[in-house]
C-alpha cells in the first residue's frame, strides 16, 4: 500500500461479506422453498426471500467494486485520495439505505421490479451516495492530472452506471415502456458499464500481479472497450424481443447478441498472455488464482451460457425459465464476484499489513467455483427439462415444475449448501486476516497454485 | 498510440448511434400511448405487492410461479376475480393459500392483466404452451 488513503477502501470490503453472507443465506431459503414450498412460507415469503437475494447480491458488487476504486485510484494517480472523510460519509450512508432496504423488503416496503426494488426514497439516498462517490474519485483523477486508460475506462464506467440507475427510478404506467427502459439498467450495466469497470480492474490487477507494464495493457484495454461497447449496445436488442417494442430488434439482438462474447474472451487470452509471459509473477498467488478463475468464468457463464439463448428463434422457447436462471448465477458469479474476490485478495492483506496465508484462500476458490458450476449446470438440466415439458409439449407450469424440474432443483439446493461451505471458509479466511495474526511463513504462501 | 485510441473510439460510436436512431423509432409510439387510469392503479399494485418475484410478465420475473403475460385470454376475467376473492391453496403449498385481493384492488389488477394481455407480441409465448396449459385447472373454480 503506497498511500495512507487506500485504507478507505476497508470498510467496503468487509461489508462487502457481510452482504455476501446474507445473499447466500436467502438464496438457501428460497431454493429450499421449491422443494418444500411451506418452509418459512408464512415468515419469509419466496418473493421476499427473492427480492433480499438479489437484492443484496447488487449491493454487494457495488461495495467491492466501490471498494476495489478506492484501493485502486491512489495508487495510479499516485496521490491521496481528495477526501477520505467523504469516502466514510458515503459508506456509511449507502450501508444504512442498503440494511433499511433490506429491513424494509420484509416488511413488504418494495418497489415491485427485479433487482431494483429499492423504494424511491431510498433511491433518492443511493443517488447522493453514488454522487459522493463519483465526486470523490473524480477530484482526486482531476487534481493528479493523470488520466491513464485504466482510470479513464474505470471512471467511464461508473459514471455510466450511476446513469443508468437513474433510468430505473421512474415509475412507468405502460408496461412496454417499463420493461424497455428496466432493461436499460440490468443490460447496460451488466453488458456495459460494469463490464468496462471489470476490464478496468483486471488490467490493473494484471499489472499488480504479473509486472505487465501499462503501455502493453493499454491497448488490449482499448480494444475490449471498443468491442464491448460495439456488441453490448445493440445487443440489448436481445431483451426487447418480446415485451412489445417493433420487430427489428430480433435481428439486432441475434447479431449483436452473438457477438458480445467476443470481448469477454479478448479478456480471456489478455490475462492469460500476461500471466503466462510474466516477468515475475507476484508472490500473492490466491489473488491470481481468483483473477484467472474469474476470466474463465466470465467467459463460461455470461459468454457461452448467455449467447445460447441470444438468437430469437431459440429464445423464443428458452426466454424466462430456469435456463436463464442458470446465465444469471454463473454470469453474475465469474464476470463481477470472483473479480470482487481477486481485488480484496489483492487489497486486504495490503490494507492490514499482514500476508495471506494461501491455503484457506484456494479452498475457498475451487468449493465455491465447483458447486456454483454446479449449480448452474443443473438449473440448466432443470431448464431444458421445462423448455421441453412446458413449451413444447404444452404441459401445466406447475405440473411440470412439482413433477420434473423440481428433481433438478433439489440437486441445486445441495450445490447451494456446499457453495455455503466454501463461503464460510471465504469469509473465516477474511476474518483471520483482519483479527488474528497471520502465519508468516514464506512456504506456506508459496505453495500456492 | 493516439491514433489508436481514436480509431477506437470512432468504431465504438458506431453501435450507440445506430441505437439513438433506433431508440426514437421505438419509444415515439410508445410514449404517445394513452394508459387508463385503472390499468396504472393495477400496475402499481402490481409492483408494489411484489408480484413478479415469483410470476414472470412478458417473460421477466421470477420461476417460482406460471407466467401471467396471457392469462386473461386463458382463464377469462370471471375466474380471476374469484381467483383473488378467494384465493385457493398456492399449489404445491399445502398450508398457504394464494396472496388475496379485495375486490377493488382485484378489478384494477385484472385490468392491468388485461391491458398486457393485449400488447402486441409476435411469437411469444409459443403456440404449444398457450393452447394447452388449461388442462390443468388450479381448482379455483371448486
Ligand atoms: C409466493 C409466490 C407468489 C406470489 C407473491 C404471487 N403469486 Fe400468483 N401464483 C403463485 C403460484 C405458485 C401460482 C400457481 C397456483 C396454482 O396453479 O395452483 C399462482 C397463480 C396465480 C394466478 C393464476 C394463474 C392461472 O393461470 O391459474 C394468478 C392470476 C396470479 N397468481 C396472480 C398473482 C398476482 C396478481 C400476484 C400479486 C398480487 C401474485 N400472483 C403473487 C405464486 C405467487
Ligand atoms: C457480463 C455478465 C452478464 C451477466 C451478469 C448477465 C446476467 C443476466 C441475468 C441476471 C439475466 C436474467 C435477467 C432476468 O432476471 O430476467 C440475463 C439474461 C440474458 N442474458 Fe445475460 N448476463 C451477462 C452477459 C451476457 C452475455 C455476454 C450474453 C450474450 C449474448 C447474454 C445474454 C443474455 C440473454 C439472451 C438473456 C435473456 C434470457 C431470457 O430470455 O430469459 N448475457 N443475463
Ligand atoms: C447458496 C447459493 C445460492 C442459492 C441456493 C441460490 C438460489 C437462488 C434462487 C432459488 C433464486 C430464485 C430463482 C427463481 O426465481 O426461480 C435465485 C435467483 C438469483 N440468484 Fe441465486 N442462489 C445462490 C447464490 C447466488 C450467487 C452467488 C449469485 C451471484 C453472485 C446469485 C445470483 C442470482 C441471480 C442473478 C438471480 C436471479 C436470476 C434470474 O432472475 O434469472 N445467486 N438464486
Ligand atoms: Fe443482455
Amino acid at each position: 500500500m503506497r498511500f495512507e488513503s487506500q485504507k478507505a477502501a476497508y470498510k467496503y470490503f468487509i461489508f462487502t461479506l457481510v452482504l455476501l453472507v446474507l445473499q447466500v443465506l436467502f438464496g438457501l431459503i428460497t431454493a429450499a422453498q421449491f422443494i418444500w414450498p411451506d418452509f418459512m412460507a408464512q415468515t419469509m415469503p419466496f418473493n421476499i426471500g427473492r427480492a433480499i437475494h438479489i437484492n443484496t447480491m447488487v449491493f454487494w458488487l457495488l461495495f467491492g467494486l466501490m471498494g476495489a476504486t478506492y484501493y485502486l485510484v491512489p495508487d495510479e494517480t499516485d496521490s491521496e485520495l481528495y477526501s477520505t472523510k467523504l469516502a466514510d460519509f458515503q459508506f456509511w450512508l449507502l450501508a444504512v439505505t442498503g440494511v433499511v432496504a433490506v429491513i424494509g423488503y420484509v416488511f413488504g416496503w418494495t418497489e415491485g421490479r427485479e433487482y431494483i426494488e429499492a423504494p424511491r426514497l431510498l433511491d433518492w439516498l443511493i443517488v447522493v451516495g453514488v454522487l459522493a462517490f463519483l465526486y470523490n474519485i473524480g477530484i482526486t483523477i482531476i487534481k493528479s492530472k493523470k488520466w491513464n486508460s485504466i482510470l479513464a475506462v474505470l471512471f467511464s464506467g461508473l459514471a455510466g452506471l450511476a446513469v443508468m440507475y437513474l433510468f430505473g427510478m421512474k415509475f412507468f404506467g405502460s408496461i412496454s415502456l417499463d420493461q424497455f427502459f428496466w432493461w436499460w439498467v440490468i443490460h447496460f450495466w451488466v453488458e456495459g458499464t460494469w463490464e468496462l469497470i471489470a476490464a478496468a480492474i483486471t488490467a490493473y490487477l494484471l499489472i499488480k500481479l504479473t509486472g505487465v507494464q501499462l503501455k502493453v495493457i493499454t491497448k488490449w484495454l482499448y480494444l475490449e472497450v471498443t468491442l464491448v461497447v460495439l456488441t453490448g449496445v445493440l445487443g440489448i436488442g436481445h431483451h426487447y424481443f418480446w415485451i412489445g417494442t417493433p420487430e427489428y430488434w430480433l435481428p439486432i439482438g441475434g447479431i449483436f447478441g452473438l457477438l458480445e462474447p467476443l470481448p469477454i474472451l479478448l479478456m480471456v487470452i489478455d490475462t492469460m498472455r500476461h500471466v503466462k509471459h510474466s516477468p515475475e509473477l507476484h508472490h500473492n498467488r490466491v489473488a491470481l488464482l481468483w483473477l484467472i478463475g474469474a476470466a474463465f468464468t466470465h467467459f463460461v457463464g455470461a459468454g457461452l451460457m448467455g449467447v445460447v439463448q441470444t438468437l430469437p428463434s431459440i429464445n423464443k422457447w428458452t426466454h424466462g425459465t430456469q435456463l436463464t436462471a442458470a446465465h444469471g448465477h454463473l454470469a453474475f458469479y465469474g464476470a463481477f464476484a470472483m473479480l470482487v474476490i481477486a481485488a480484496m485478495y489483492y487489497a486486504v492483506p495490503n490494507i492490514v499489513n499482514r500476508q495471506v496465508s494461501s491455503s484457506k484462500g484456494i479452498w475457498a476458490f475451487w468449493v465455491m467455483l465447483i458447486s456454483m458450476v454446479c449449480m448452474s449446470f443443473i438449473l440448466f438440466g432443470a431448464g431444458i427439462t421445462q423448455v421441453y415439458l412446458e413449451r413444447i409439449m404444452g404441459m401445466d407450469f406447475n405440473y411440470v415444475k412439482t413433477n420434473f424440474t423440481n428433481f433438478w432443483l433439489l440437486w441445486r439446493l445441495v450445490a447451494g449448501v456446499a457453495f455455503t461451505v466454501g463461503t464460510i471458509i471465504l469469509v473465516d479466511d477474511f476474518l483471520h486476516l483482519a483479527i488474528k495474526k497471520p502465519a508468516v511463513n514464506r512456504r506456506d504462501i508459496d505453495a500456492g497454485l | 498510440m493516439n491514433k489508436f485510441v481514436w480509431i477506437a473510439i470512432i468504431i465504438a460510436l458506431i453501435a450507440p448511434a445506430i441505437f439513438f436512431i433506433l431508440l426514437y423509432n421505438s419509444l415515439s409510439p410508445m410514449l404517445q400511448e394513452e394508459i387508463p387510469e385503472n390499468v396504472v392503479v393495477g400496475k402499481r399494485l402490481w409492483q408494489s405487492k411484489g408480484c413478479v418475484e415469483c410470476h414472470t410478465l412478458f417473460g421477466n420475473g421470477g420461476y417460482n410461479a406460471p407466467d401471467l403475460t396471457k392469462t386473461v385470454e386463458m382463464r377469462g376475467k370471471d375466474y380471476l376475480e374469484k381467483f383473488f376473492a378467494k384465493p385457493p391453496m398456492m399449489r404445491p403449498h399445502k398450508q398457504r393459500k394464494h396472496p388475496g385481493l379485495i375486490e377493488k384492488e382485484a378489478a384494477d389488477l385484472i385490468a392491468f392483466l388485461a391491458f398486457v394481455n393485449e400488447v402486441p407480441i409476435i411469437g411469444w409465448p409459443p403456440e404449444h404452451a398457450k393452447s394447452k396449459a388449461d388442462n390443468n385447472s388450479n381448482g379455483a373454480e371448486k
